[in-house]
């Protein structure tokens, strides 16, 4: 049985990880675009994408279009099998052992 | 780490809540910069149509041919960050193919379409084509979002209107309302 994943069972670090995984591998997803979808504040967005930047699951990077900062993130290998396995996993308590 | 069956059904109705929203988001950008685009050709052309009559017969092949070089444009500056990775670019290769081919089977149905229901007058081809394009925005938001199919329910009501209400200003109409709205409507999907 796969087991649950520390860093992404989180709710938002989850939601952040679910949205990137929706696009297709290494395509990045700009940091305004992503606060939009999650309806999350700047801050909470930023603490949560630093965590999961630290475990290695997203990659971010910082451009300037103009003169305006760009933020784009973008889900890794390895975060894109963690969040695998921890859907699994979730698969598994629903569909597996009822005495849970 | 112990989590309940309750937890996990949350969990995963969380993640496809996630999914649905970024693939509705992605859908609004992708799409709004076309709506914008062929807004103006909407615009410009059915203006021309009223405001230039001696020009009439030249209005929509010419904003036509630029709404579809400006829209081949498009897709190429939206894909070509993506085709770095081999994945994507196979990827898009066959979406460009499929929309290719989907032009070309629209483009048979109006001919077919065309020749059934001759002889049609210019106003009832222009009300036609522009029907089937709010019809076919409506059934693309059925799929990707609300605020697309809105759009195609708005846009249809303004064309029906226009065509059954106003027989001096159609075209007007069809270009500086119809047209506006759609133009409008790109602009409110970019900023889903």
């Amino acid at each position: 049985m796969d087991t649950a994943d520390e860093i992404i069972h989180q709710s938002t670090r989850l939601k952040i990880v679910a949205a990137l995984f929706a696009l297709t591998t290494g395509e990045q997803m700009e940091f305004t675009a992503l606060k939009a979808a999650l309806n999350a504040t700047d801050g909470n967005l930023g603490t949560h994408l630093a965590t999961l930047e630290t475990a290695g699951y997203l990659k971010i990077e910082k451009d300037f279009v103009g003169r305006k900062p760009r933020t784009r993130v973008s889900l890794t290998r390895s975060g894109r099998r963690a969040f695998e396995r921890h859907v699994s996993y979730l698969r598994e308590i629903i569909e597996g052992s009822p005495q849970r | 780490m112990n989590m309940s069956r309750d937890d996990a059904a949350q969990a995963l109705r969380d993640i496809g809540d996630t999914h649905d929203r970024v693939r509705s988001l992605q859908a609004y950008k992708n799409a709004a910069p076309y709506f914008m685009i062929w807004g103006a050709v909407w615009l410009i052309a059915n203006s021309a149509m009223d405001l230039l009559p001696a020009n009439k017969g030249w209005a929509w092949p010419i904003a036509s041919g630029l709404g579809v070089v400006a829209s081949v444009l498009t897709g190429w500056l939206q894909n070509r960050s993506r085709m770095a990775n081999p994945e994507s670019r196979r990827f898009g290769r066959l979406m460009g193919r499929r929309f290719g081919f989907s032009f070309l089977a629209i483009l048979g149905y109006f001919m077919a379409a065309g020749a059934i229901l001759a002889p049609l007058a210019a106003r009832e081809v222009n009300a036609f084509i522009s029907l089937f394009w709010a019809f076919a925005y409506t059934l693309a938001g059925v799929w990707a979002g609300w605020r697309m199919a809105a759009v195609g329910v708005v846009l249809a009501g303004l064309i029906l209107f226009g065509y059954f209400e106003l027989h001096s200003h159609y075209y007007l109409w069809m270009g500086m309302v119809v047209g506006g709205a759609l133009f409008l409507a790109g602009l409110w999907l970019r900023k889903a």
